[in-house]
């Protein structure tokens, strides 16, 4: 059954996936599968709730404001795309479900279960969906521009 | 000689004169910090334009009306809604990013294709110059293939929407280059 699918959509030409979906199709629905693991039910940066936004340099997903600070530290750190309103490739998909909020938190800010002592110190004012956007500046730029948090020594999780 | 005078005399008693902008360009360009750079002069925090914006600033006895149309992927086909009338088209490219120049360049020469932009004055800014990995204007004007527009009254202008550098020198050329053409 799957198989005639298959071969109807591969005559019918056009780009059409089995099931009718186009590769953008596909993509968009693979990255909303990727939305709904629980690490990236929350925005990277802030933790507010339902991300709508990513950075598809960091492969992490983020709300409207943090969206809107990314923007402001520049392409070469981090690019962003809108969930919705941009169009998406595969690859890019692909390694949103590869890194995702939960990996780059463990690579940015050193946190996993091999380093149960968080690299961040503590006194430092991690950013709420209630923080000003000064504070949540800072901490975005000190995370990803400064690279202050992370081990000097391995490379980024969106690289690899 | 009469009708000079009298145009003279006209625009020193006519207050403001109006000049309808669009500014377009790719989502992250900076369109929306440029419009509010301009008419607040001080940087806020956008969030991505879905629709427009739209504000007058008042500049050397030019009344500009700025039309900020989002720039994201989908909803460029919306762009052409809003082209009519409009006398000088601000094309805003982010000088940093090298890995979208040719898309941005593939967007441009859509727009200088369309029918009804034909008339229009061209002002790029090539925003975010002050950033480690911005490209020089000479560079931005090559790889956005400026030149091939030869029918075109067009200006390139780098600019940092931020500190609004440069804005107000694009701001000059533009209405300088719509008088010129009345």
């Amino acid at each position: 059954m799957d198989m005639a699918r298959a071969g109807a959509g591969g005559r019918g030409g056009g780009g059409r996936k089995p099931g009718g979906l186009t590769p953008e199709e596909q993509a968009e629905a693979e990255l909303r599968d990727v939305m709904k693991h629980p690490a990236n039910a929350i925005c990277a940066d802030c933790s507010a709730p339902k991300p709508r936004f990513a950075s598809i340099t960091l492969a992490i997903f983020l709300c409207n404001r943090c969206y809107g600070l990314h923007r402001g530290v520049g392409a070469h750190v981090t690019r962003t795309k809108c969930v919705a309103l941009d169009r998406w490739s595969l690859l890019e998909v692909q390694r949103m479900r590869r890194v995702g909020n939960s990996v780059a938190a463990a690579y940015w800010e050193r946190l996993s279960l091999l380093f149960p002592s968080c690299n961040v110190p503590a006194e430092y004012a991690r950013p709420t969906p209630e923080s000003c956007n000064d504070v949540v500046e800072k901490w975005i730029r000190d995370k990803y521009e400064k690279k202050l948090f992370c081990s000097p020594d391995s490379s980024p999780p969106s690289f690899s | 000689m009469g009708q000079t005078l009298g145009r003279v005399l006209s625009r020193l008693f006519s207050g403001p004169r109006n000049i309808r902008i669009l500014m377009l360009g790719l989502d992250a360009a900076g369109k929306t910090t440029i419009l509010y750079k301009l008419k607040l002069g001080e940087k806020v925090n956008t969030v991505p334009t879905i629709g427009f914006n739209v504000e007058t600033v008042e500049y050397k006895n030019v009344s500009f009306t700025v039309w900020d149309v989002g720039g994201q992927d989908k909803i460029r086909q919306l762009w052409r809604f809003y082209y009519q009338n409009t006398e000088g088209l601000i094309f805003v490219v982010d000088s940093n990013d090298g890995d979208r120049i040719i898309e941005a360049s593939d967007e441009l020469h859509k727009l200088m294709n369309e029918m009804e932009l034909r008339e229009v004055k061209l002002l790029v800014l090539a925003n975010k110059h002050d950033l480690p990995n911005a490209m020089s204007v000479g560079e931005m004007s090559e790889k956005l293939q400026l030149p091939s527009l030869r029918q075109r009254n067009w200006h390139i202008q780098s600019c940092c929407a931020v500190t609004g550098q440069g804005l107000y020198e694009g701001l000059d050329w533009l209405s300088a280059a719509i008088s010129y053409s009345k």
